[in-house]
């Protein structure tokens, strides 16, 4: 069999072992209690690794609003280390300390599990004033418990449907899970209702109403599942983590091991909050890229034209440079599908040796947070990751395989 | 100051809002634009962030507040900024990145290939896998690829022209660097590009036509590469009942070679023309052979004043040249002058420099190649630096009268200007006099190689103006945005060649 064979083969079977995992969200829970080996003063962050003295702006905010939120002293010494590296993902800034609760997800066809930091506008994009820090303890203290309650009362959500669903509502699960969010919430509102105080079960529902991008972290969980049950396959080319730090853009092969391929993340393209420019916005952050990872976000735009505005591009430019993610995917997903295609498939399964071949970098649809620490959300866009993380990781499977 | 404005029971998508209140923020005089659906909690927010005046808004009412000297003119503006701008072009679509995407969005039988040698052959191999001719116009690619990519080819069944191959006529329809010329009973399979035009042009003007013209490749009659292509050529045109003269056209092949070609050839039973260019017969001879002409008798020697200096743009046309003249002929497509710049045969101005260096006593001998691909006035550029020599330059053009450049025309500039123009490259460098002999031109009736069924429809990789020329004959064609892999590493596509 050639190289070339025996890659496609191997990326088949990383592409269904990605569609054979059923992620369910089953808990939410203090980071502490959710993820194995977790310590007091360590903090998990986004994308790849990096030191106090390299991290972003935003990401160094974010982490002065966990110390204000642990009431932990000197932030340079917390004990760094990527979400990826713990079976999670965490949006923008990613930042996750002990008592910061989580999303518990778990492959129910493998047992494996997986956790996804909560999404919120402030302390994600960098900001620790008390409005960011209040936030947070709203969630440990209430949301959080309520929301753990009624998953667990409920016996957990499956989120394959749930996704196929909100993709056919206009959704593409990153900038963009406005109809997912309903969804949820109209499945989860008599479990709470059923099994929280009534007050708090109806703060809970305001708030989860509030907050179009809430299915965020649930459509990362599901796809870091997706992308895990395809790593470790050996002589895959195929694409299990893209995942960024407001410094450093990093990918990661399923047949190449742990090993991460960076390059300088760069600096999205899109519109701007009122007050800020491209000139305050820093460089691409987060582990949401991990929704393209598994087919989802920038991917499958050409079902989510209501956010074509806000990425500032036309339906057609939208649809054009989605499209082009099929020259560089090895399968479609067979219910992840899309009406405005005739139904094909998501696009599933980055193949490195497609993505330097044709030149066709991975569309992501991505948030922009300032380059300082202390700001919320200021706008949002598109971003291709460097095509260095690509040439990098094929020119080391070369070396791996002795081609 | 702050302006507000409600839009009463007015909903809009976060995204329309963001970019309103962004499309707000760039008119002159606004420090700060917000535009929220007024819900209690977005309220809270805009209070932490703004002092507002007392509001009268539901969860249901669209707000705007925009802060700055002109607040209220850009207040004023918030209808005609929610409506969509449209970008001009907007609604065009992406061009095909690649092959495949430019098959997925029309199907195709020929692939035209001109991207950079390194890259070529990769293309080809695709294009032959997606069971499609190709025509491969890219030079430098190895001798190991083009074995293997005509080795592919034979077992598919399909026609691979080239590589290095400059000129084909699929069905009347000329492809790469070709001339216009009317469908007859010739067809031509040629390892030369420029010799395959210098002799359909003749056909043409001799009032002959031609039924297709392959082109195979400049190697492909070496020993290395056996005359795959060529033998498929002749086999194609013997069965193509149309054509009923076979010209066969190369540099000089390898002995073995030129008699396997020579016997297919013959077992054909149609009439076999051949030119090996350097032996006997000239491109010129093959014309009026193939037409039914006896050939020209030549003089007992060269009329021109010597020494004689060549620079020509064809390279079989050099070749040619120096074989009757022995002069100093230069071919200044040769890689040796033309890397890092375009070809002569496109742009003239390195001819220009060298013919402002030739010496004023010399005959300087030029040929002038017409037809598609080519400058749009070559004539025309040399003329002012062929004024000044005088009548001591000797010019052979070409091309037909139906080429967009026109014959008649660029004849015309040419002598205008003093230059001796000569009926044909072989003419021009022996000194013959005399025009071509014509007999009365018959239209034959279409046929095409069963190859194409009858419908040429093409994938353009590389040279626009290749795409360009096959549309103007009405044949489809798909342009792909080609980009070399990863920025043109060639380390990463042999990587890549390993591995897929």
């Amino acid at each position: 069999m050639s190289w070339g064979e025996r890659i496609d083969t191997a990326n088949a079977e990383a592409v269904r072992r990605m569609l054979a995992a059923q992620p369910r969200w089953i808990d939410v829970l203090p980071a502490r209690e959710a993820i194995p080996g977790m310590r007091e003063r360590d903090v998990y962050h986004s994308g790849p690794p990096v030191t106090w003295e390299r991290m972003s702006g935003a990401q160094r905010g974010a982490v002065l609003c966990a110390a204000a939120f642990e009431v932990w002293s000197d932030p340079a010494t917390f004990n760094f280390s990527p979400n990826h590296h713990h079976g999670g993902v965490g949006p923008m800034a990613g930042v996750v300390s002990p008592s910061m609760p989580v999303f518990v997800l778990e492959d129910r066809a493998s047992g494996l599990r997986a956790y996804a930091a909560l999404e919120e506008p402030r302390m994600n994009f960098g900001a620790f004033d008390e409005a960011a820090v209040a936030l947070r303890r709203y969630w440990r203290d209430e949301l959080a418990p309520a929301l753990g309650t009624a998953i667990r009362a409920k016996g957990g959500l499956d989120l394959v449907p749930l996704i196929a669903r909100g993709l056919h509502r206009g959704d593409e699960m990153h900038n963009r899970p406005a109809a997912a969010t309903s969804l949820m919430l109209l499945d989860i509102i008599p479990d709470l209702l059923r099994s929280v105080a009534q007050d708090v079960a109806i703060r809970t529902i305001e708030y989860i109403r509030e907050d179009e991008i809430f299915f965020l972290s649930l459509s990362m969980g599901a796809a870091k599942l997706m992308a895990d049950a395809a790593r470790d396959v050996e002589h895959s080319t195929v694409v299990t983590a893209m995942a960024r730090n407001g410094t450093d853009f990093g990918i990661r092969v399923s047949g190449l091991g742990d090993r991460w391929f960076t390059a300088p993340s760069p600096v999205a393209k899109g519109l701007y909050l009122s007050g800020f420019s491209a000139a305050d916005a820093g460089a691409d952050m987060g582990d949401s890229a991990i929704t393209e990872t598994a087919g989802l976000g920038g991917f499958v735009l050409q079902g989510a034209p209501a956010i074509n505005e806000m990425l500032g591009s036309t339906a057609a430019e939208a649809s054009a440079a989605a499209s082009e993610m099929r020259e560089i995917t090895v399968a479609e997903h067979p219910s992840w599908t899309l009406p405005a295609l005739d139904f094909r498939g998501a696009p599933l399964g980055i193949d490195i040796r497609k993505v330097v071949d044709t030149g066709i970098l991975p569309i992501i649809d991505t948030a922009i947070a300032h380059r300082e620490p202390g700001h919320p959300i200021i706008g949002a866009g598109l971003t291709r990751p460097p095509m260095d993380c690509f040439t990098s990781a094929l020119r080391a499977f070369a070396a791996e395989v002795g081609v | 100051m702050i302006a507000t404005r409600v839009l009463p029971d007015t909903y809009r998508d976060s995204g329309t809002l963001m970019a309103l209140a962004s499309r707000l923020q760039e008119l002159p005089g606004v420090t700060r634009a917000m535009s929220i659906m007024a819900t209690p909690r977005n309220l809270e927010l805009l209070h932490t962030m703004i002092a507002l005046p007392p509001l009268e808004c539901a969860a249901s009412d669209l707000l705007v507040v925009v802060e700055g000297a002109e607040a209220a003119a850009a207040i004023a503006r918030v209808d005609e900024l929610l409506i969509r701008r449209v970008v001009a072009g907007g609604g065009a679509t992406a061009q095909p990145r690649t092959l495949k995407s430019a098959l997925a969005l029309r199907p195709a039988n020929l692939a035209v290939i001109s991207v950079p040698g390194p890259f070529a052959a990769r293309e080809a191999r695709r294009a032959l896998r997606r069971g499609m001719h190709v025509f491969l116009f890219s030079n430098g690619v190895s001798l190991d690829d083009e074995r293997s990519l005509k080795r592919e080819a034979a077992e598919r069944d399909l026609l691979l022209m080239g590589p290095d191959c400059g000129t084909a006529i699929i069905d009347g329809i000329p492809v790469g660097f070709a001339n216009r010329v009317r469908r007859g009973n010739i067809g031509i399979v040629g390892a030369s590009g420029t010799g395959i035009q210098e002799i359909s042009s003749l056909i043409q003007r001799m009032g002959g036509g031609v039924t297709h013209a392959i082109g195979t490749g400049s190697r492909d009659l070496s020993d290395a590469v056996g005359g795959t292509v060529t033998m498929q050529g002749i086999g194609l045109l013997a069965d193509d009942e149309a054509t009923e003269v076979i010209v066969i056209v190369s540099k000089p092949p390898s002995s073995a070679v030129a008699d396997a070609v020579m016997r297919r050839a013959k077992a054909t039973g149609k009439r076999v023309v051949h030119c090996f260019v350097g032996g006997t017969t000239t491109l010129e001879d093959a014309a009026l052979e193939a037409c039914g002409f006896p050939a020209a008798a030549r003089p007992s020697g060269i009329s021109h004043r010597l020494p004689i200096v060549g620079l020509f743009s064809g390279g079989t046309l050099a070749s040619e040249t120096r074989m009757l003249t022995g002069g100093e002929i230069l071919d200044l497509g040769d890689d040796e002058f033309t890397r890092g710049r375009p070809h002569p045969m496109i742009d003239p101005t390195i001819r220009i420099e060298r013919i402002r260096a030739v010496p004023p006593d010399a005959t300087l001998l030029i040929d002038v190649v017409l037809g598609e691909g080519s400058h749009p006035d070559p004539a025309g550029a040399l003329i002012d630096v062929l004024r000044v020599r005088g009548g001591k330059t000797v010019a052979s053009v070409c091309g037909t009268e139906l080429d967009p450049q026109n014959r008649d025309a660029q004849v015309a500039k040419l002598r205008e200007a003093g230059v001796v123009v000569a009926r044909s490259n072989a003419a021009a460098a022996l000194g013959m006099e005399g025009e071509l002999p014509r007999m009365a031109a018959t239209q034959l009736a279409r046929t095409s190689l069963p190859l194409f069924g009858g419908q040429l429809s093409v994938v353009n990789l590389g040279l626009t103006s290749f795409a360009d020329n096959l549309e103007s004959h009405g044949v489809p064609v798909t342009r792909v945005d080609w980009s070399p892999p990863s920025g043109g590493d060639e380390e990463l596509a042999r990587i890549l060649d390993r591995l897929t």
